[in-house]
């Protein structure tokens, strides 16, 4: 599904030339959960976005599901993101304004989605993320948990086909981070490819292959035996 | 989608009250006054729209070859007859002659005002509506008269009006109400033909009759009235109104009237004139011209204002575009999260066009609730008295209002949309921190100086307009307009006997007599020259007075004696100017000396100290003060400070005892002489309330940066706490810049409105100078209320525990 050649990127200010990624190469299967990681500055978040189309690399091939979006202007790659790609963030990232259905409603409105359907298909993932009966909360009336299961509804709910987290329970506590990480894992075992940028031992445990960041190159890259283990 | 956007932005506004207010409110006041520009300018765009034919009815100005192109609204009398009976295109054209106005008299009922010489034809071509009559004939028989619902109420207003006599006295009084004369005629018995239903709508024709233009000439052989047949150099007194035929244009008409100003004024030197075809729409709003049939607001008035409006009305966007932006650091999460979620950059942009639209339609509710207060207060001016604007208000313009508003925040909406649209999704994963929007972008600074310097120099202006209205207040004539009551005498015979009968009355000080009103706003004018060399003509000011008058307006004899006693046109006053216009040594050397005045030769009996018998506005020029009892148009008369109503009621009494014919008709002097006062309060009203948005929209501007810069410096001023820095140090940090921008358009502003104030005081000739404490005491009232601003803004942020930001960072 990815496959990153000799990518490299760079970040200039006035006086300095910051790289930050060099000369990375990885693949990514369709169904695969992999987890990013690595110290603080070693590139997992950058190397995030340009998995999440949010940046391009400045040299090298990013191919999804087989076409070249290296070079992509950000309107072809909003395009493609569109539906194909899900978000999940450390901080929720919930639009704050909008209720907890709203929040979750959001990419099916940009998908040009009819409203009847998207009731449905919204209600279906608020259901089975067991948060339904919240949908009429603000995000400021519910737990960190509970927030980040919207977050991750709101990531899913056009069945994309590829998710991307980044320290999706950094915020959380332990329980509730053991809660993200198995809906995540039964999100993956359902066909959906997952990438995941942590700082967690545990949390990487949930990963079928754990890629480690140095200094913007990969490191080591190492297979876990037993999928949810932990679970 | 449009409803999501609709939900997040109000969602947002009630999150951010401050903010949502500091916008709404600098938009509403804004509009308000924007909206009350709509309604004045709509006012004046709504004249004659009920005729019938109004695009095919003209009326024709005349220009003067000598007079730089000065246009005028009247036009020869026996053009419409020409036209009428020449030129194919025309179906039909009647003339109107405006030389009659005054009181007419039914038993004890009276209705004053002016009105037209003119003929049925005028029914053809402008649309009137007869309560009785018929508009076929009411004109055609000499001492018609066609009345107005509005006046036959005051005569007849339980009977028909129809056929009844009612007597005329003319009293030069014009159809828009202005007395031009000061003297009454009898023009005898007038019978009423015809009563016209009030108007639909707003016209530029008002009157208050209209008489049969066959009167004029019975008039003339009665020895009434004079006017010369076939009279085509009077445009001054006549208008002409044409009817074109179906399908015939205005070039054809005007290539007409080209043909018949050219046969007419061919090969003359004086007047020369042109004619000009005007279509009815173009007649209101009209440009500066003379001879008008009613008062409107030029075109070019009527546009300042607009720009004027239009500067305050930007200055709002700009302002709600500065806030936004400022506030948009509020929204980066949720722009990255759309965008993260599929939103493109059109997408985000419409969001918040869509948002500035909607505040912009909130601002419109409040600015409707402060149009109505400015709509009480400019109904209130004086200036409306004349203009009557009416504030109607109807679907198309509220559709207007509603439509300006989406303008307004398209205009304020775009600039942030395009910023916040351009905010990338990877933003979200840096978590916002020290992002600065206007980093390397100076149009916010160049828009904040713009706004001062806006508001300074208004301020300034205020402070001026101020100054120089209470100088006009105090301002010393030279002669005395205290406790002076002065009495329209329409008839000098009217004079001696109220002079006689009224000097009995105990508060009765003087009576006196003049011809004109001293600094009144009217002057006469005639060439003069001294007997001994009749080659040195001047021209010269005079007015006809009594010697008592000398005494009631308290005028200073420098030299020589008073006019003598009694009816005495043989010797006259002389102001110091004239004698120094005349070339005579001394005051001395000017008594007994003859002088020549329109044919006359009279002598020099004394000299008086000059006074300002002109407006404040003009300079002292010569004057001769002659005595010729039939010029005397009103009793001046001194009474007691005490009692005045009483003493009024007195005056009145004796006049009718003696004058029972004649209306009595009384002002205080000093009262008229407040004319360019109350003008100048006017304008002060205007331009203060502009100064007043000026200066308030800066400020809520100055309030949103300097909340935004403290914001943006959160984690600078904790840290810089922590390191031992005090509050006076952060406030001076977080004031600096500001600072520097209001001294940048101190800087600008001096200049600006030193010359800006200089040129209008300059068209006084009395008038206060531009003293720099003026100029010093606008700036520190704007600068006091900018540091209070930003003072506010920068303690809070310099009184916050670093601790708890630097946690939150």
């Amino acid at each position: 599904m990815i496959q990153i050649q000799n990518l490299k990127k760079s970040f200039r200010t006035e006086e300095v030339e910051t790289l930050a990624l060099n000369n990375v190469n990885m693949k990514i299967e369709e169904g695969e959960f992999a987890a990013i990681m690595g110290p603080s500055g070693c590139g997992k978040s950058t190397l995030l976005n340009i998995i999440g189309m949010l940046d391009n690399p400045t040299e090298g091939s990013y191919q999804f599901a087989g076409h070249e979006v290296g070079g992509l202007k950000e309107r072809q790659r909003t395009e493609l993101r569109k539906g194909n790609l899900g978000f999940v963030f450390q901080s929720f990232n919930l639009i704050d304004e909008l209720t907890v259905f709203e929040n979750v409603e959001l990419p099916l409105i940009y998908l040009k989605m009819k409203k009847a359907e998207r009731r449905g298909k919204v209600m279906t993932v608020l259901e089975r993320m067991k948060i339904a009966h919240r949908e009429k909360h603000f995000p400021h009336q519910l737990s960190g948990g509970q927030q980040q299961r919207v977050a991750i509804a709101r990531a899913v709910v056009t069945n994309p086909k590829l998710i991307l987290a980044d320290e999706p329970t950094g915020n959380l506590d332990s329980k509730n981070g053991i809660e993200v990480m198995n809906l995540l894992t039964e999100l993956n075992q359902e066909g959906t490819t997952i990438v995941m940028v942590t700082h967690s031992d545990r949390d990487s445990h949930y990963a079928h292959r754990v890629i480690n960041l140095f200094d913007g190159q990969i490191v080591t890259e190492s297979q876990n035996r037993a999928m949810g283990a932990m679970m | 989608m449009f409803k999501n956007y609709l939900k997040i932005a109000w969602r947002n506004l009630s999150k951010n009250r401050t903010f949502s207010l500091l916008n709404i409110l600098g938009l509403a006041v804004s509009m308000s006054v924007c909206l009350l520009i709509i309604l004045i300018i709509a006012d004046q765009y709504s004249f004659d729209q009920y005729h019938a034919n109004k695009d095919r009815i003209y009326r024709v100005h005349t220009t003067r070859y000598d007079s730089n192109g000065m246009e005028t609204a009247s036009s020869a009398l026996p053009l419409a007859r020409k036209l009428r009976e020449e030129y194919p295109i025309v179906e039909t054209a009647v003339g109107l002659n405006k030389q009659i106005g005054g009181d007419l008299i039914y038993q004890d009922r009276y209705a004053t005002g002016g009105g037209y010489f003119t003929e049925s034809a005028i029914f053809d071509i402008l649309d009137f509506t007869f309560v009785e009559g018929n508009s076929n004939t009411a004109l055609d028989q000499p001492y018609s008269l066609v009345i107005t619902t509005e006046t036959k109420q005051l005569l007849f207003p339980d009977e028909p009006a129809l056929g009844k006599v009612v007597t005329f006295h003319d009293k030069g009084i014009l159809a828009i109400g202005v007395e031009e004369g000061n003297f009454e005629t009898d023009y005898g018995n007038f019978t009423i033909t015809g009563v016209l239903a009030p108007n639909p709508g707003k016209t530029h024709l008002p009157f208050t009759f209209l008489a049969s233009q066959r009167t004029m000439l019975s008039l003339r052989n009665a020895g009434l009235f004079s006017f010369q047949d076939n009279d085509w150099a009077n445009v001054w007194t006549n208008y002409t109104y044409i009817l074109l035929k179906e399908g015939q244009q205005k070039v054809a008409l005007q290539k007409a009237l080209d043909q018949i100003s050219g046969e007419q004024y061919e090969g003359k030197t004086t007047d020369k004139f042109a004619f000009k075809a005007i279509s009815l729409k173009e007649i209101t709003p009209s440009g500066f011209i003379g001879n008008t049939t009613h008062v409107s607001m030029p075109k070019m008035v009527l546009l300042i204002l607009t720009i004027l409006c239009l500067v305050v009305m930007l200055s709002a966007c700009l302002n709600y575009t500065n806030l936004s932006v400022a506030q948009a650091l509020n929204r980066f999460k949720e722009v990255g999260v759309r965008k993260v979620a599929g939103a493109g950059r059109g997408q985000i942009f419409t969001q918040f066009i869509v948002e500035a639209v909607f505040i912009s339609l909130i601002a419109l509710i409040f600015s409707y609730a402060i149009l109505w207060a400015l709509q009480n207060a400019f109904s209130g001016l004086w200036l409306n008295s004349f203009l009557d604007i009416s504030f109607r208000q109807n679907l198309p313009l509220i559709g207007i209002f509603i439509v300006f508003s989406i303008v307004v925040g398209l205009i304020a909406g775009t600039l942030p949309a395009i910023y916040i649209s351009a905010i990338k999704p990877i933003s979200l994963f840096h978590r916002f921190r020290g992002v600065r929007l206007f980093k390397g972008v100076g149009a916010h600074k160049v828009l904040m100086v713009v706004q001062f310097v806006v508001a300074l120099v208004f301020t300034i202006s205020v402070l001026l307009l101020h100054a120089q209205a209470r100088h006009l207040l105090n301002f010393d004539y030279g002669f005395d307009t205290q406790n002076i009551v002065t009495v329209k005498l329409y008839k000098s015979d009217n004079y001696d006997r109220f002079a006689q009968t009224s000097s009995n009355i105990a508060a009765v000080k003087e009576v006196g007599a003049t011809s004109i009103l001293p600094a009144g706003g009217i002057s006469m004018g005639a060439i003069a020259m001294v007997q001994d060399n009749p080659n040195d003509s001047i021209q010269i000011n005079y007015i006809d007075i009594d010697h008592k008058a000398v005494t009631v307006f308290e005028l200073e004899i420098l030299e020589g004696e008073n006019l003598p006693k009694g009816n005495n046109k043989n010797y006259v006053l002389l102001n110091e100017l004239a004698v120094e216009n005349f070339q005579f040594i001394s005051n001395e050397d000017a008594i007994g000396k003859k002088i020549l005045l329109e044919n006359q030769t009279v002598e020099v009996h004394g000299v008086v100290r000059d006074f300002n018998f002109l407006t404040p506005d003009r300079p002292i020029e010569s004057l001769i003060l002659r005595n010729r009892a039939d010029q005397f148009a009103f009793a001046a008369i001194k009474i007691d400070a005490r009692n005045q109503s009483k003493t009024i009621t007195a005056l009145e009494e004796s006049w009718q005892q003696v004058n029972p014919n004649t209306k009595f008709v009384y002002k205080f002097l000093d009262d008229e002489l407040l004319f360019i006062h109350t003008l100048l309060t006017d304008v002060l009203y205007v331009i203060g309330l502009l100064s007043f948005l000026a200066v308030f929209i800066s400020c809520l501007g100055l309030l949103g940066m300097a909340a935004y810069n403290a914001k943006t410096k959160v984690k600078e001023i904790g840290v810089r706490k922590v390191l031992g820095s005090g509050v006076p140090q952060i406030i001076y940090l977080l004031s600096k810049g500001f600072i520097r921008l209001l001294f940048i358009a101190v800087v600008i502003a001096i200049p600006l409105a030193y010359n800006l104030n200089k040129t209008w005081l300059e068209s006084f000739a009395s008038h206060v100078s531009v003293h720099p404490g003026y100029i010093a005491s606008g700036i520190l009232l704007v600068l006091v209320v900018s540091f209070l601003m930003i003072f506010t803004q920068s303690y809070r942020a310099a009184m916050t525990n670093p601790a708890k930001t630097l946690r939150t960072e």
